[in-house]
C-alpha cells in the first residue's frame, strides 16, 4: 500500500512564490492528474516530490516516510524535456542509467529485456537516441523511468509538443501501466482533455490548489450541457425562446441554449419539439471547468 | 561501485562520440603540431645547427622542446573538453535524470573526474608514446626508460592538475556555448601565454610577469626541462653561459613568479596546492548544486 502525502508546500524562487501552501493525498493505484496553466507551479511541485529541490516548506511523505533515498528508490519520473544522451544507443542509456538502480549485472539484463519486450523498442536498441522519432523517445524515456520497477511514476507534461499519434501511444502506455502493472500516476498537463481521462484531477494555479475532484464531479458542477437546435423557421423559435425566458446565442444557423441539466434538456426539447428542424446535445467538458474556475479565480 | 562506474562510462562515451567535440579538444595541439612542421621546427633546427652538425641530434632537441608543450596543452585541452559534459547535463536537465535516482550524491561530482582524468591521462600518455617512437624512428635517437617511466608519471601529476582547474571552470560557467567556445580556445591561448607556442625570451618581460601567474608555465618549463636533459647531454662543448643561453631559448630555464626569485619545486607544488584548492572548491560547489 503506498500513498503519497503531500502537506503545506510552499516554494519560494527569490520574489517569486511558486507554490503557495499546497496539500493533496494519492492514493495507491490512482491516476491522478495536475491541471494548470503554464507557471502554475506544476514542474516544481514535481520537483519537489521528485527530491530536486530541497528547499521548500511543507513536507512530503510516501507511506508515511519521508527519507530521501526511500522516496527515490520508489519513484520513476518521466521528464518534459529528453533527458537521455543523444550520441549513445537506446541500449547503452538505459543500461547506464538502470545501473544506478539495479547493482546486479544479470538482474540488470533481465529488466532490460523485460522493458524491451514491454515497450516494444527491439527494433531500434542499437539505435543511437537521436536518431529516433519523437514517439520512440518517448518509449525509450518511459522505460528509464520504469527502471527501477517504481511504485508511484511521476510524468511531467509527457504528452506536451507530440503529434497526436505519439499522444495516444503515451496515453495507452500510461493507462496500461496503472490497470496491469498496478502503478500509482501523477501526471500534469495542460490539455484539459487528458485530464478527463484520470481518477482525480487537482486544478492548480498561480501556485494554489483552486479545485480537487474526479472529472465528473469537476464537470458535475462547472460546467454546462448545451443545445444546439436548427429550425425550421429562425423568428418562431426565437419568438418561442423569449416566451420561455431562455437566453441562448446564435452561431450562424445554429441557436445555442445553455441547460444545466438533462431533465431540463428534455423539458425544452419536448416544448420546441415542432419548430426543430435538427438538434445536437453537447455534454459539457473539461475545457468549461477549467475556463470556469480559472476564470473565476481572475475576476 | 557499479553505479559509479556505469557513470563514469556514461561520461566518457558521450565525450568520446561527439566527433567534432573531440576534434576541437585536439584543435590547439594540431595547430602547434602544424606550426612545428610548417615552419618553427626549421627556426629552431637553424639556431642549433650553430652548436650541432648531427641532424639527427638536432630533430631530437628540436621535437623533444616540442612534445614537452605540446603534452602539457593536451592534457589541459582535453580535461576542458570533458568537463564539457558537466556543462551540458545542467543545461539540458541530465543531471536531474541522475538525481532522482537513489546514486550517492558524492559519486555523480566523483564520476565526472573520474572520466576526465581517464580520458585526459590515456591520451596523454598514448602520445607520449607516440612521441617516443617516433622520434626514435626518425632521429636514431631514444629516451631512456626510466625517462620514459617518469615523465609516465609526471604525466599524471599534470592530469590532475589540469583536471581539478577545467572541473572547476565547468561548475562556475553555467552556459554550455560559453564553455564550448572556452574549450575550443583555452588550449591555443595557453600556449601563447605559457611560452609553449614560442620561447617566452622573444615576448618580453611583461609577457614573462603574467606567464609566471599561469600554473601551465612552470609545468611546461619542469617537462621540456626532463625531455632535454637527454638530448642537450649530447651536445659538445656546452656549458656555462653558452648552455644558459641555449636554455633561455628553449624555454627550460625557471622563471620564477612574478619577477621573485622562487625555486621551479617550489611553484609546481604552488600548482599542486591550486589544484588541490580548487578540487575542495568545485567538490563544495557541486556539493550546493545537486542539493539545490
Ligand atoms: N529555477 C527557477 N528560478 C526562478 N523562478 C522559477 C524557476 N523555476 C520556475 N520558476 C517560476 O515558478 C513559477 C512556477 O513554475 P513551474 O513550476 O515551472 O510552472 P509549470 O510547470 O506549471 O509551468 C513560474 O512563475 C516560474 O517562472
Ligand atoms: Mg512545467
Amino acid at each position: 500500500m503506498i500513498s503519497l502525502d503531500i502537506l503545506h508546500l510552499s516554494k519560494r524562487y527569490k520574489d517569486i512564490l511558486a507554490i503557495n501552501d499546497i496539500s493533496f493525498s494519492i492514493n495507491k493505484g490512482d491516476f491522478y492528474a495536475f491541471l494548470g496553466p503554464n507557471g502554475a507551479g506544476k514542474s516544481t511541485t514535481i520537483k519537489i516530490i521528485a527530491k530536486l529541490l530541497s528547499d521548500y516548506e511543507g513536507s512530503v511523505t510516501l507511506d508515511n516516510n519521508s527519507n530521501d533515498d526511500f522516496i527515490r528508490s520508489k519513484i520513476g519520473v518521466v521528464f518534459q524535456d529528453n533527458v537521455l544522451d543523444g550520441l549513445l544507443t537506446v541500449k547503452e542509456n538505459l543500461l547506464y542509467r538502470g545501473a544506478l538502480y539495479i547493482k546486479d549485472k544479470k538482474k540488470l539484463i533481465e529488466r532490460y529485456e523485460e522493458l524491451k519486450e514491454y515497450l516494444h523498442f527491439a527494433d531500434f536498441e542499437n539505435q543511437k537516441f537521436k536518431t529516433l522519432s519523437g514517439g520512440q523517445k518517448r518509449r525509450v524515456e518511459i522505460a528509464r523511468a520504469l527502471f527501477s520497477n517504481p511504485e508511484l511514476l511521476i510524468l511531467d507534461e509527457p504528452t506536451t509538443g507530440l503529434d497526436p499519434e505519439t499522444r495516444r501511444f503515451v496515453w495507452e502506455c500510461i493507462n496500461d501501466l496503472k490497470i496491469n502493472k498496478g502503478l500509482t500516476i501523477l501526471l500534469t498537463t495542460h490539455y484539459m482533455e487528458e485530464a478527463s481521462n484520470c481518477d482525480v484531477v487537482t486544478i492548480i494555479n498561480k501556485g494554489q490548489i483552486i479545485v480537487t475532484g474526479t472529472p465528473s464531479e469537476l464537470k458535475h458542477k462547472y460546467s454546462f450541457d448545451r443545445i444546439k437546435i436548427v429550425p425550421f423557421e429562425e423568428n418562431e423559435l426565437e419568438k418561442a425562446l423569449k416566451e420561455l425566458g431562455l437566453s441562448f446565442k446564435k452561431v450562424v444557423d445554429e441557436y445555442i441554449i445553455v441547460v444545466n441539466s438533462t431533465q431540463e434538456t428534455i423539458t425544452v426539447i419536448k416544448q420546441l419539439e415542432l419548430l426543430i428542424k435538427q438538434f445536437e446535445v453537447i455534454k459539457g467538458n473539461m475545457d468549461d471547468v477549467f475556463l470556469n474556475v480559472i476564470g473565476e479565480i481572475n475576476d | 561501485m557499479t553505479d559509479l562506474i556505469a557513470l563514469t562510462k556514461r561520461n566518457i562515451k558521450v565525450f568520446l562520440r561527439d566527433k567534432m567535440g573531440v576534434f576541437f579538444s585536439f584543435l590547439s595541439v594540431i595547430i602547434m603540431l602544424f606550426l612545428y612542421f610548417a615552419f618553427l621546427g626549421k627556426t629552431y633546427s637553424a639556431s642549433f645547427s650553430e652548436y650541432v652538425s648531427d641532424k639527427n641530434l638536432i630533430n631530437f632537441l628540436s621535437l623533444s622542446q616540442m612534445m614537452g608543450g605540446v603534452l602539457v596543452i593536451n592534457t589541459l585541452s582535453l580535461a576542458v573538453g570533458v568537463s564539457g559534459t558537466l556543462v551540458n547535463d545542467q543545461n539540458n536537465n541530465a543531471l536531474d535524470s541522475l538525481l532522482v535516482t537513489p546514486i550517492k550524491r558524492y559519486k555523480i561530482t566523483l564520476a565526472y573526474y573520474l572520466s576526465v582524468l581517464f580520458i585526459t591521462y590515456v591520451l596523454t600518455v598514448l602520445m607520449w608514446l607516440i612521441t617516443v617512437l617516433y622520434v626514435g624512428f626518425t632521429t636514431t635517437y631514444w629516451y631512456s626508460f626510466s625517462l620514459i617511466i617518469i615523465i609516465v608519471l609526471v604525466l599524471l601529476l599534470f592530469t590532475i592538475i589540469s583536471t581539478a582547474i577545467m572541473v572547476f571552470l565547468a561548475t562556475i560557467i553555467k552556459s554550455s556555448a560559453a564553455f564550448g567556445a572556452l574549450a575550443s580556445i583555452i588550449g591555443t591561448v595557453i600556449g601563447f601565454m605559457s611560452g609553449i607556442y614560442m620561447p617566452l625570451v622573444v615576448l618580453g618581460q611583461g609577457t614573462k610577469y603574467v606567464a609566471s601567474c599561469v600554473p601551465f608555465t612552470h609545468m611546461t618549463i619542469f617537462l621540456k626541462g626532463l625531455m632535454l636533459k637527454e638530448p642537450l647531454s649530447y651536445v659538445p662543448f656546452l656549458s656555462g653561459e653558452a648552455l644558459k643561453e641555449v636554455r633561455d631559448y628553449l624555454g627550460i630555464n625557471n622563471i620564477g613568479f612574478l619577477g621573485l626569485n622562487v625555486p621551479l619545486w617550489a611553484l609546481l607544488i604552488g600548482c599542486c596546492l591550486l589544484a588541490f584548492g580548487l578540487g575542495i572548491a568545485s567538490v563544495y560547489i557541486m556539493k550546493r548544486k545537486l542539493n539545490k
